[in-house]
């Protein structure tokens, strides 16, 4: 927050000046409480379900080291709707916005949480991040495996401090079944099964009016024009392909993301992927809904996700993600963690193990990296690698071939059609 | 001899899923789609060319297939099939590829209502065809939305054509299509890239001297990304000299050329 801070004091020093030399009480620090100047300016952009319940509601408004200046969404309903929360919660007044760029561009804002549909997530980021600010974005970090190479690029250049919503990071149960995996305490790791579920249908919808509170035009953004239906937004709209890869991509991002800790593939990611997938026949949902999906990490370890339900070492699981090594077993999902040998749970780790990035709150950690300029515990190109192997995935099971994946060059070797599609194209103006 | 008139060869299995793309029934329609998907892809696999360039010749024929309809004034040739069919039809020859098969979504732009699906295809396809036909529709195409969508494809390709042609358009009477011109600029490793932005950005305002800020430093790390340190360190020392530049650009000015060495 070094930056950040000095500027605001700036600013508030020249205001001082400027006013009867009164300063408020608020200005200093009460126990216990961050002072004003310590708090990170947050704007909200999508507000809708995820954005304003979880979010907003939840983690910013309750979080005393975060003041939100401003609510953006694309619905006027969406945005009055949160507006009233942060009034009622802080009698504060906030900006409310229809344009994200708008947001990004007022310079007494420090960070952005971006909690949009996720076609939307990537451009938005970026713009973010050229505008000087820290950013919290919401899994699947990206649409495309490109997208996400830009992304850690922007990062880098901007030394901004990025935090993934892939927050099963900073929960325990998850932290300790990777760091048993990491340590051999399962033995040699040879397989790794994600269980994410399927998806319904859906059903065909006239071509409507969209409502008036909708710019329908700017929820759209990048993707193909399509006339509106009300099952493409909001939450539905992660069924349809050109918003999102369906669950491979919603929950992929989350129990492949644990994979790829625990197999310690951060930075990095498999060797050759291959994988069938079924859609529902008659649509419109057009993302697979029913899938097996093969990976081949280093050191020959192999991974597999699937839509499930299945059992694996005689545990049933219908989500959540298990090691199997050759010692062993841990099965961990949110809530619950199990091994093979229920001791393992109460291993002591001792000096010499491999400790894994310690982080009990998934905002927090954002705050507390936002301060000291360290990397957050879901850093852009942690949240970039696990979307990847999701759309690998996705990417092998509309091809229907095995392909290799170079992690390096993050391309495929020997197939230009699946190199076609790495990144998409978007519709005008937008581009990244 | 009577007159034998030559038979008619049933339609295709590819061609009666063309038809079933324009079905009023939206789900038969999107079995057509993935049935033609699983065509196309499965025509990529490797050791299949000859598969691929007949499944082109195909959808490209029906890309560009017309039909006559009567007018007051008399006959017109219009596209046999709707925008909605086009489309798919144009991302569906994208998938395949080939020089042959650009002159035929090429052609198809030229009518107005579908043709940002098929510039869509055009921008995935990456030979020097396409690259010539972007060129093309970015300078003439009609509309400025349009041209700015062809420019945006033109940022992912590199070459002297590209940085001629981008170059050229920092000029152009359209203010958003000169933005873009900037933003695929940006992405250019040519390092002579840098002198529009310095001029364009002793003028601008707002959004746009934010934006051209922006690409600049995304110039510098192309350069510095590309190897060229000389280059790229030029770059930064204009951005963190440049009074007007914002403080986010100067930083990341500084980090990139502090990783130049």
């Amino acid at each position: 927050m070094k930056n950040q801070t000095r500027r605001r004091f700036i600013k508030s020093s020249a205001a001082l000046m400027a006013a009867p030399a009164i300063v408020p009480s608020s200005v200093f620090s009460k126990e216990g409480q961050p002072a004003p100047s310590d708090k990170v300016i947050v704007g909200s952009i999508g507000v809708g379900d995820l954005g304003r319940r979880h979010h907003l509601k939840n983690m910013l408004l309750k979080n005393p080291r975060i003041e939100v200046a401003a609510v953006c969404d694309v619905d006027r309903d969406h945005r009055d709707l949160a507006a009233r929360d942060v009034w009622e919660t802080k009698k504060k007044k906030v900006g409310v916005y229809e344009d994200f760029r708008e947001v990004c561009e007022r310079d007494d804002i420090d960070a952005v949480l971006i909690a949009t549909p996720d076609h939307w997530h990537a451009l938005i980021a970026n713009y973010a991040m050229q505008c000087g600010k820290d950013v919290f974005c919401e899994k699947p970090l990206t649409y495309t495996i490109d997208e996400g190479k830009k992304l850690v690029q922007t990062a880098r250049r901007y030394g901004s401090v990025f935090q993934t919503g892939s927050q099963q990071r900073s929960d325990k149960r998850f932290r300790l079944a990777c760091e048993l995996v990491r340590n051999g305490k399962i033995g040699k790791l040879k397989q790794v099964d994600t269980i994410i579920g399927g998806i319904n249908p859906g059903s065909w919808q006239k071509p409507a009016t969209p409502p008036s509170a909708l710019n329908w035009d700017f929820w759209l953004g990048p993707a193909p024009y399509v006339d509106y239906a009300p099952n493409r937004v909001h939450y539905q709209f992660r069924w349809f392909s050109s918003y999102s890869g369906g669950k491979m991509t919603d929950w992929g991002a989350h129990h492949n993301d644990i994979a790829q800790w625990g197999i310690g593939a951060d930075g990095s990611g498999p060797l050759k992927v291959k994988g069938k997938g079924e859609r529902h026949p008659n649509g419109p949902h057009d993302v697979f809904f029913n899938f097996d999906v093969e990976y081949d990490y280093p050191d020959g370890v192999k991974m597999f996700c699937h839509s499930g339900p299945i059992e694996l070492n005689g545990v049933k699981i219908d989500n959540g993600v298990m090691f199997t090594g050759s010692d062993g077993w841990v099965f961990v999902k949110r809530g619950k963690i199990e091994a093979s040998n229920p001791e393992l749970l109460k291993t002591e780790f001792s000096s010499g193990d491999e400790r894994l990035y310690l982080s009990n709150h998934h905002h927090n950690n954002w705050l507390d990296c936002i301060a000291s300029r360290e990397r957050a515990i879901c850093d852009v190109e942690v949240g970039h690698r696990s979307c990847t192997v999701c759309h690998l995935g996705n990417i092998a099971m509309i091809l229907g071939r095995e392909l290799t994946w170079n992690p390096e060059k993050e391309e495929f070797e020997n197939d230009a059609q699946a190199n076609l599609l790495l990144r998409r194209p978007m519709r005008s103006p937008w581009t990244m | 001899m009577p007159e034998t008139k030559e038979k008619e060869a049933p339609p295709s299995q590819e061609q009666k899923l063309i038809d079933q793309l324009a079905n009023s029934d939206p789900g038969k329609a999107y079995q057509a789609y993935h049935a033609l998907t699983e065509k196309v892809t499965s025509a990529g696999d490797p050791g299949k060319e000859a598969e691929r360039e007949r499944l082109a010749k195909v959808l490209a024929g029906a890309l560009n297939a017309t039909k006559t309809v009567k007018e007051r004034r008399g006959e017109k040739q219009v596209p046999r099939y709707n925008e909605k069919v086009r489309g798919e039809l144009a991302r569906l020859v994208s998938l395949i590829g080939g020089q042959q098969n650009v002159e035929a979504i090429s052609k198809a732009m030229n009518e107005i209502d579908a043709r940002e699906a098929e510039r869509f295809a055009l921008d995935r396809m990456t030979d020097e065809k396409s690259t010539a036909s972007l060129i093309e529709f970015a300078k003439n195409g009609l509309g400025p939305d349009f041209r700015i969508g062809c420019i945006n494809a033109l940022g992912f390709r590199q070459g002297k054509e590209v940085v001629g042609a981008l170059t050229s358009l920092t000029n152009d009477k359209n203010a958003g299509v000169r933005q873009a011109a900037f933003n695929s600029l940006a992405n250019q490793t040519d390092p002579s890239a840098d002198q529009a932005f310095a001029q364009a950005i002793a003028k601008a305002q707002g959004r746009d001297l934010l934006a051209l800020q922006m690409y600049r430093v995304r110039l510098a790390g192309t350069l510095a990304d590309a190897g060229n340190k000389e280059a790229a360190k030029k770059v930064c020392q204009a951005i963190t000299a440049d009074k007007r530049a914002l403080k986010p650009q100067q930083k990341a000015a500084k980090i990139i050329a502090s990783r130049l060495g």
